[in-house]
């Protein structure tokens, strides 16, 4: 995956209103609360073919940063 | 003795933000209260008679009230001991007319009937709420299932019930979906699923995903594992006789 279209899907999965960026996290974008983040993840489980459900840091991650060092851990980012 | 209570915001972008006094036995809203908002809405008709029956801070009809502006005529009910003096509190609070008993189930309104009976007096496992941060000093006398208090609302709803009347009930995966299904099924000629909303389970519960994972071997409960965390989830019915 592409590290904007991983910024796209979470703007999708949260109906965020403000654009999303690498600093964005729970703690500057309103609607990423305890069940946007679990939207993000599903969202994210959707577009990389059920790998993200398998990852267990993810529910902890409620940043891009978090969320992009892991899949680069991953090999999901391209 | 004077109980202590508290503030409660509720902010939900759809919904709005709406501010409530609880105290230390009222039941403190979850995504359960908002599935059950979003699908009580559209059932909502002009002079309606609505039951909130589990109202806990009265949170379900006051929104209700407060988002649909027309001639409604909301009554509630909870077990808990202070459920009269907060709900008006909280009615007054946001200028609504609700009528406000304490009630075993459907106790004090014999011989009532209504257009629509929300249910949503207590529905989790009693092993699952002991453990989990929901029901603190809040009634939860439901079994392993947590099935007891919701089939008893099935069955006894349909006296209370006006012609063309619906019950609408939340079935949290914390409890036997199957099992309350399958009451619901025998008493209603249909049974409609409105919404199913999933959710994280608080972090103090996943000390005891040994207890979960047992109560879900044996078919009395359900969730997902998935990214780290327990999923669960709420889904709404409608019924109709
Ligand atoms: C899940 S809470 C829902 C409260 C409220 N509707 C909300 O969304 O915040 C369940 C409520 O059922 C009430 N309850 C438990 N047993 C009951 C019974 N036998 N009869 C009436 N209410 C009961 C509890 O006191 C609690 O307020």
């Amino acid at each position: 995956m592409k590290k904007e279209n991983i910024l796209q899907l979470i703007k999708e999965a949260l109906d965020a209103e403000n654009e999303i960026n690498d600093d964005s996290s729970e703690e500057n974008i309103p609607e990423w609360d305890s069940l946007g983040h679990l939207s993000i993840l599903t969202a994210l489980d959707e577009a990389t073919g059920g790998k993200a459900s398998a990852i267990s840091d993810l529910s902890e991650a409620t940043s891009v940063k978090k969320i992009f060092d892991i899949f680069e851990k991953e090999g999901i980012i391209e | 003795m004077k109980k202590t209570t508290k503030e409660y915001i509720f902010e939900n972008k759809d919904l709005g933000k709406y501010e409530f006094t609880l105290d230390t036995s009222t039941f403190e809203p979850t995504q359960t209260t908002v599935s059950i908002i979003h699908s009580s809405l559209p059932l909502i008709n002009c002079d309606s008679k609505i039951l909130d029956l589990g109202c806990g801070c009265g949170i379900v009809s006051i929104i209700l009230s407060k988002l649909i502006k027309k001639n409604l005529h909301f009554f509630a009910s909870d077990i808990s001991e202070s459920v009269e003096e907060i709900v008006q509190k909280n009615a007054m609070r946001h200028n609504v007319n609700i009528v406000v008993k304490r009630s075993n189930i459907f106790e004090a309104w014999s011989n009532q009937k209504f257009d629509l009976i929300i249910n949503d007096i207590s529905g989790v496992s009693d092993k699952v709420a002991e453990i989990s941060p929901w029901f603190n000093n809040i009634a939860c006398e439901t079994g392993p299932g947590g099935d007891i208090l919701v089939k008893r609302v099935i069955n006894e709803s349909t006296k209370h019930l006006k012609k063309g009347g619906k019950l609408v009930f939340p079935i949290i995966s914390f409890s036997n979906e199957d099992e309350i299904i399958d009451s619901a099924s025998k008493v209603f000629s249909s049974v409609k699923l409105l919404r199913k909303d999933f959710w994280p389970t608080p972090k103090e519960m996943h000390d005891h995903l040994p207890l979960l994972n047992t109560l879900k071997q044996s078919g009395l409960i359900s969730f997902e594992e998935k990214f780290g965390t327990i999923i669960g989830h709420t889904s709404v019915f409608e019924a109709s006789l």
